[in-house]
């Protein structure tokens, strides 16, 4: 036991020998390379992330793939039309106060997203909030902000779905956020178009495709706000040729909308 | 670490990731000094985290995670920085561990052979020692930080701990070789 000692001693001297101190040149030879170059959404970072673990898995997850895909078909467009009783029940009148437990029943995450997708990272807070903002864009008033979460759903090299949801104190705080992350979207923002005829989502929505979070170049953004709620479903990708399509995007929609009332 | 620093460098706001980045940069050069033994790769992953620090901010899901976060980013850059000096190996060995202090406690024999023991090291084991041994982290915080699981981490540590110690007990026998120095 000594000699164990003795050794995890010595170790630890040898190891106190060096540099406690970074120069200042290396610390400002990175600044200055930092002042050119941008951050990356988070959407991005996340995204990529996952798809360098899948490349290196791909060959296993052909088989599996096929089969969520039936699996995933049959979900969304034959499983919602069984036992369909009739029209879903009027929302309420009164406005009401979201709380940020209710964002874990909104969001599609691993405990509620239906089988046929996978929940692939989750995050939350404002880190969160500035998900789909654009690095180094206008900052958002996060005064009402109270939480948000968000999560990545079946990912492939194709495309992939983002689940999102930002919670204000008022349903006045929420309508500003719509505002503002609906215009971080259109042409003060991303870029993307803005379609004439909205999802149909909420008390106020609108719908953006194009290229945007500096990955794909097809996306499309469901973004709407139901009362103090602001609420985003979004594919990324190439729509209609990967596993990102139109149809499975505004039904996830709806299901958050769905659950949200 | 000033969690609304972070939140601020998270946001895009650079003058705020200039104070984080001075903030981390002494511990993160510290122990990348201590795994590559060498001052200018030192300072070749310190920059290369940096800069892979702040595109990524945004993705770091919890700003309290920031200092597990960054050291598993140097860990990377000094795994690349190690490849590289195993490419230029015949230059570096003829260098001294370059910057580093000696430390009276130990003798000059056991560091030598502890330098020469340690070079021979992978990436992951060195960043393993490096960060129980001189960090003072857990096995936990270790596998943290490495993203592995704790029994890989206790494995790593178990062989380069092996390789460490026998460098040393071999330097306390006897000469049995012509040539070779006790």
């Amino acid at each position: 036991m000594n000699r164990e000692r003795d050794f995890d001693q010595t170790l630890r001297h040898w190891l106190e020998d060096g540099a406690d101190q970074a120069p200042e040149r290396f610390i400002w030879a990175a600044l200055d390379n930092v002042g050119r170059t941008a951050q990356r959404g988070a959407w991005q970072a996340s995204l990529e992330g996952f798809l360098m673990k899948f490349k290196s898995a791909a060959p296993y997850l052909g088989v599996a793939a096929v089969i969520v895909l039936a699996i995933a078909a049959y979900q969304v467009f034959v499983a919602p039309n069984i036992g369909n009783a009739g029209p879903s029940p009027s929302p309420s009148p009164t406005p009401r106060l979201f709380t940020s437990a209710d964002l874990q029943n909104i969001v599609l995450t691993g405990a509620n997203a239906p089988d046929s997708l996978t929940v692939d990272a989750t995050q939350s807070g404002a880190a969160a909030l500035l998900v789909p903002l654009r690095p180094g864009g206008p900052t958002i008033d996060q005064t009402a902000f109270v939480d948000a979460l968000m999560t990545n759903l079946s990912t492939t090299e194709t495309g992939g779905y983002v689940s999102w949801s930002a919670l204000f104190a008022t349903a006045g705080d929420a309508a500003v956020a719509f505002a503002f992350v609906s215009n971080e979207h259109g042409s003060g923002g991303w870029g993307m178009s803005r379609s004439s005829v909205g999802p149909g989502l909420g008390d106020e929505s609108v719908t953006y495709t194009g290229a945007a979070y500096e990955i794909f170049p097809r996306n499309i953004v469901h973004i709407w706000r139901v009362d103090n709620l602001v609420l985003a479903a979004v594919a990324v990708g190439d729509v209609a040729v990967g596993d990102a399509n139109a149809d499975r995007l505004l039904a996830i929609a709806q299901l958050m909308d769905d659950r949200a009332r | 670490m000033d969690r609304s620093l972070v939140e601020q460098a998270q946001r895009g706001d650079r003058e705020a990731f200039t104070r984080l980045a001075f903030e981390l940069s002494d511990r993160l050069f510290a122990v990348a000094h201590r795994v590559l033994r060498d001052f200018d790769s030192a300072g070749d992953a310190l920059q290369v985290t940096l800069l892979h620090i702040w595109r990524d901010l945004p993705s770091l899901r919890d700003p309290g995670l920031i200092e597990a976060w960054s050291h598993r980013i140097l860990v990377r850059a000094c795994h690349d920085q190690l490849r590289k000096q195993r490419r230029q190996a015949p230059a570096l060995h003829l260098l001294a561990a370059d910057g580093l202090v000696a430390d009276p406690a130990i003798s000059i024999a056991d560091r030598e052979q502890l330098d020469r023991a340690f070079r021979t090291l992978t990436g992951e084991q060195r960043a393993a020692i490096v960060l129980q041994y001189y960090r003072d982290l857990t096995l936990s915080e270790i596998a943290e930080v490495l993203q592995v699981p704790i029994g890989t981490v206790r494995s790593r540590l178990h062989y380069a701990r092996r390789a460490l110690r026998s460098a040393i007990e071999a330097d306390a026998r006897p000469t049995t070789r012509k040539g070779r120095t006790a």
